[in-house]
């Protein structure tokens, strides 16, 4: 590494095979080193008007190896020549002076062959410059047509371009992009829709419809009531499901499970939800929002199940932890956690609007806001609904209802879906981390309590 | 910390005044640090990152532009600059409610501080020996604790802040912090229990913390509670609090509804609202008995800084003042908005960040009373010592405690085990039910306050003595599955 120029610095591979082979000569193994590159631009608006344009252009290198068994990693953001030498000496010598993990069962073995995920990538994403104020001020415009009298939110896009080499064979690189926007809306302190859309490909960001919904959800909530604490039926939007399926993949990580963070403790190939739900987790889904054709070890991504028919078929393992276990490699690694990619819930056969009208009697909600747990491990927990929570009669929203509060179990939640509608949504958001697809899920028998 | 690039935070000063801001200002940051995980007795990694990097914000026609990279090479950092400041300003073209900032003083200060013991030059090693003698310690006991996660993670964060009015400030200090969540198991019931630590300082901070004592103390609660803790009463009770719930009350409630830039609606889509509006300065809220303060200046703290993000003297504020809103967090911007100066609230996880209206270190202030005092004036009523499960609605106005070690008081002394007592209920009726503060020392507790998309995590301190809150009715359990 010595003597090569700043151009050999720039190229990711030779840069990324030059680290792991010097890390190997020196008596690591194990070895796997990324490289990544992402430019992304935010626009924020506020009470109808951009107030800042962020951008961000940052490369980051990534470390990870053991050394007779004493696991190590490093994040740096210098890639020059004197910066990556002494990162090196300092993960070595971090790697020497800690102590052995007996569990560490090492990394995926490659090579492998990739396949290219489809709509992952769109120049238009990568070139959007100042377009992005026009598509800003189009959904401002559509929200307020519908009635909104404020909106606030967000609009991104990213590109990244990621380099993987590992000391088994892997070797792999990527470019995607990703949109993103995020709509509050209001018609007064009282009366708010909050919706978002996301997408790989630019002429899939639906902004406009998820500008509309916010509207919708705004001037539908004016005049909010209370309602009586008790059990009710309820239809979740996509959005606020998203939430629990959210909570859903997560507990089905190892990591999860072994460190008591998970309510799917001890439960696998146990009935943990409604015999129609069918959960997958999948890393190479078209224009998925979390797709890559390879986990962090270099793993092909695939689709996983994680609950069959209702059943709990799979916890997400990576290499390691899936030999630990005798169970296949479901490439989630994450190198310490495994993490889901996309979350899908498989769709249901009747339209959303069936769903609200078979109803009797009970609740619309459209989003969830801080969920947080009284026990992990039983998976009883709370969360709020906020923009947009509407009490239901007859098949038809009757009345805006506000500070509400679900106390429930996870688990509960799961096994009391009663319809799952055929119209699946790509959510992410502030409260939903990893993207999820679900559509409109209609659960029985929710526990709803409210300040006293 | 060697080749720290402080000249280029002046430069895209400079370049952003030639280009035609109206005012710029630039952080430089130099982050390094080690994170250890220790779960289930095994090290699972031992961490280290290291991160350069400069963000600058600059305001253009009464709009923000914010860049952020850690390629530090000026050429490309001037077509960044050009690329941002082209985009801010076709923005701005639009918009009719201009943004400003709040006039201040130039400042140029140096704070420097030196750790004791520097974390950096403590070994791997060491402090997984650390994380192991509590593993030991937990080992000793005869509880079954299945699940143990300990995290342990230091920092040395350098940075340089400058602004086009002159203002150069260098901060330079040490972080050290842990956390923990543990699960045991008594007969078929599952307990759990997690905290964390934190200190701006230096290794030496990471003893003070007493993790041995205070953990063991943690398995024989929960071991109690669930033995021998008794249902939760219905109805009507009066409570007491233990510093960490007055804690999380404070940040909650009596914290986030008077960050300035949630009042005027400016985090609408992200961590929301506020039940406050821009008028209620001097409006009641709570009994007289209530004052809560966001206090920086606390040593050593988690929230401690003399310099916010803005370059802006960072001081005490009283946001409850005898039971009356008394003052909100201001920035630069929303102080300029409501014609005000900037209290120096603005704090940013990194460079890359925007600097947002944060809480510090937030807490109530001590009363007149004896804890005994408060206790004793209770003919029946719940301790509630710490929580779980908490949360509340993003206006601020409707909040969940889940006591996680919690006792009866009978005719004014504390009893037995009482097993999740919830409390729900709304800001106003909760403050306004405080009858009484003890006068203890301040107990403050570590926490990070989560805000902003992307999201920045801070760290922030969270306390007060003990509260005495009258008359208040417990919420149902959750069905379990």
């Amino acid at each position: 590494m010595k003597n090569k120029k700043n151009r050999d610095i720039k190229n990711s591979f030779r840069l990324a095979r030059h680290v792991v082979r010097e890390l190997h000569n020196r008596g690591a193994s194990s070895i796997i080193v990324e490289i990544a590159d992402d430019s992304k631009k935010q626009l924020k608006f506020v009470n109808n008007h951009i107030i800042s344009v962020t951008d961000w252009d940052i490369e980051t290198m990534s470390i990870f190896m053991d050394y007779k068994k004493r696991v190590a990693a490093l994040q740096i953001q210098q890639l020059d020549e004197k910066s990556i030498r002494h990162a090196i000496e300092v993960l070595l010598r971090n790697a020497k002076n800690s102590v052995a993990n007996k569990e560490f069962m090492g990394i995926s073995k490659g090579p492998f062959r990739y396949r290219q995920i489809n709509q992952t990538y769109d120049k238009k994403i990568e070139n959007i410059g100042e377009k992005s104020v026009d598509i800003v001020e189009k959904a401002i415009n559509a929200a307020l047509k519908v009635g909104s009298s404020r909106v606030s939110g967000n609009l991104e896009f990213h590109t990244s371009k990621n380099t993987l080499c590992t000391s088994e064979g892997a070797e792999a690189s990527d470019k995607g992009t990703y949109s993103y926007f995020t709509m509050r809306a209001f018609t007064d302190k009282d009366a708010s829709g909050h919706k978002t859309a996301c997408a790989r490909m630019l002429s899939k960001l639906d902004y406009a419809y998820a500008a509309r919904k916010a509207a919708e959800y705004s001037v539908e909530s004016r005049n909010p009531g209370r309602l009586d604490a008790g059990r009710y039926d309820v239809i979740f939007d996509p959005m606020a499901f998203s939430v629990i399926l959210d909570n859903i993949a997560g507990a089905a990580s190892i990591f999860s499970v072994e460190s008591g963070l998970s309510f799917f403790n001890t439960m696998l190939g146990e009935k943990v939800a409604a015999s129609s739900v069918n959960i997958t987790d999948d890393g190479s889904m078209p224009n998925g929002y979390a797709s890559s054709s390879y986990d962090a070890e270099g793993t092909p991504t695939q689709k996983t199940k994680i609950i069959e028919n209702g059943i709990l078929k799979n916890y997400l393992h990576n290499y390691s932890t899936a030999k630990r276990y005798n169970a296949k490699n479901t490439a989630n690694a994450g190198l310490v956690s495994p993490e889901p990619w996309n979350t899908v819930l498989e769709n249901g056969k009747r339209k959303n609007e069936l769903l609200l009208k078979s109803m009797d009697k009970g609740l619309y909600i459209t989003n969830l806001w801080y969920t947080r747990y009284q026990n992990h491990a039983t998976g009883d927990f709370s969360t709020i609904p906020r923009d947009g929570i509407f009490f239901v009669e007859n098949g038809k929203i009757k009345r805006a209802v506000k500070d509400i509060r679900i106390s429930d179990n996870m688990i509960n939640i799961m096994k009391n879906i009663k319809e799952i509608s055929s119209q699946p949504e790509q959510v992410i958001g502030w409260e939903t981390e990893k993207p999820v697809v679900t559509p409109t899920v209609l659960i029985k028998d929710l526990n709803i309590t409210k300040s006293i | 910390m060697e080749n720290f690039p402080s000249d280029l935070a002046d430069f895209a000063v400079a370049h952003l005044g030639k280009l035609g801001a109206k005012y710029t200002e630039a952080r430089i940051e130099n982050n390094e640090g080690n994170s250890y995980v220790l779960k289930n007795g095994v090290p699972e990694i031992a961490g280290y990152e290291k991160s350069t990097g400069i963000g600058i914000r600059f305001l253009v026609n009464g709009c923000f532009g914010f860049v952020a990279t850690n390629k530090l090479d000026k050429t490309k950092l001037m077509d960044l600059l050009r690329d941002s400041f082209r985009s801010t300003f076709r923005a701005s073209r639009s918009i009719t409610e201009k943004s400003g900032i709040s006039d201040e003083k130039s400042i140029r200060a140096k704070e420097i501080k030196k750790p004791k013991i520097n974390p950096l030059n403590i070994s791997a090693e060491e402090k997984l020996s650390f994380l192991f003698d509590i593993e030991k310690e937990i080992g000793k006991t005869k509880m079954d604790v299945p699940s143990r996660y300990f995290s342990l993670s230091d920092m040395h964060v350098k940075k340089y802040y400058a602004n086009s009015e002159g203002t150069k400030i260098l901060d330079d200090f040490p972080f050290v912090s842990c956390y923990y969540f543990i699960t045991m198991k008594i007969g078929n019931e599952l307990a759990q229990r997690y905290w964390q630590h934190g200190n701006k300082d230096g290794w030496e901070a990471a003893k003070r913390w007493n993790l041995k004592t205070t953990l063991m103390n943690d398995l024989n609660a929960l071991y109690k509670n669930v033995k021998f803790g008794v249902k939760a009463p219905k109805g009507k009770v009066d409570l007491v609090t233990g510093a960490e719930v007055t804690g999380i009350i404070a940040h909650e409630s009596g914290g986030h509804p008077y960050e300035a830039d949630r009042i005027m609606g400016r985090e609408a889509a992200q961590a929301g609202e506020s039940f406050v509006t821009v008028d209620s300065v001097g409006k009641r809220m709570a009994s007289e008995a209530v004052n809560v303060v966001d206090d920086p200046a606390v040593s050593a703290s988690p929230g401690n800084y003399k310099y916010d993000d803005e370059g802006v003297k960072a001081r005490r504020k009283f946001l409850i003042k005898d039971g009356r809103i008394h003052e909100f967090l201001h920035n630069r911007e929303t102080a300029w908005s409501m014609g005000l100066q900037s209290n120096g609230s603005a704090r940013s996880s990194g460079y890359d960040r925007e600097a947002l209206i944060r809480m510090s270190n937030t807490f109530f202030l001590p009363g007149k009373h004896s804890f005994n005092e408060l206790v004793e004036d209770i003919k029946f009523g719940i301790y509630l010592k710490n929580f779980n499960e908490w949360n509340i609605d993003d206006k601020r106005l409707n909040q969940k405690y889940v006591g996680g070690e919690a006792y009866l008081i009978k005719n004014g002394a504390i009893c037995e085990p009482v097993k999740a007592p919830i409390i729900e209920i709304d800001t106003y009726r909760l403050y306004s039910s405080i009858d009484a503060i003890s006068n203890d020392k301040l107990e403050l507790h570590a926490a990070t306050c989560g805000k902003g998309e992307p999201m920045q995590g801070m760290p922030v301190y969270m306390g007060g003595p003990s509260l005495r809150i009258r008359n208040i009715r417990l919420g149902s359990p959750n069905k379990s599955s």
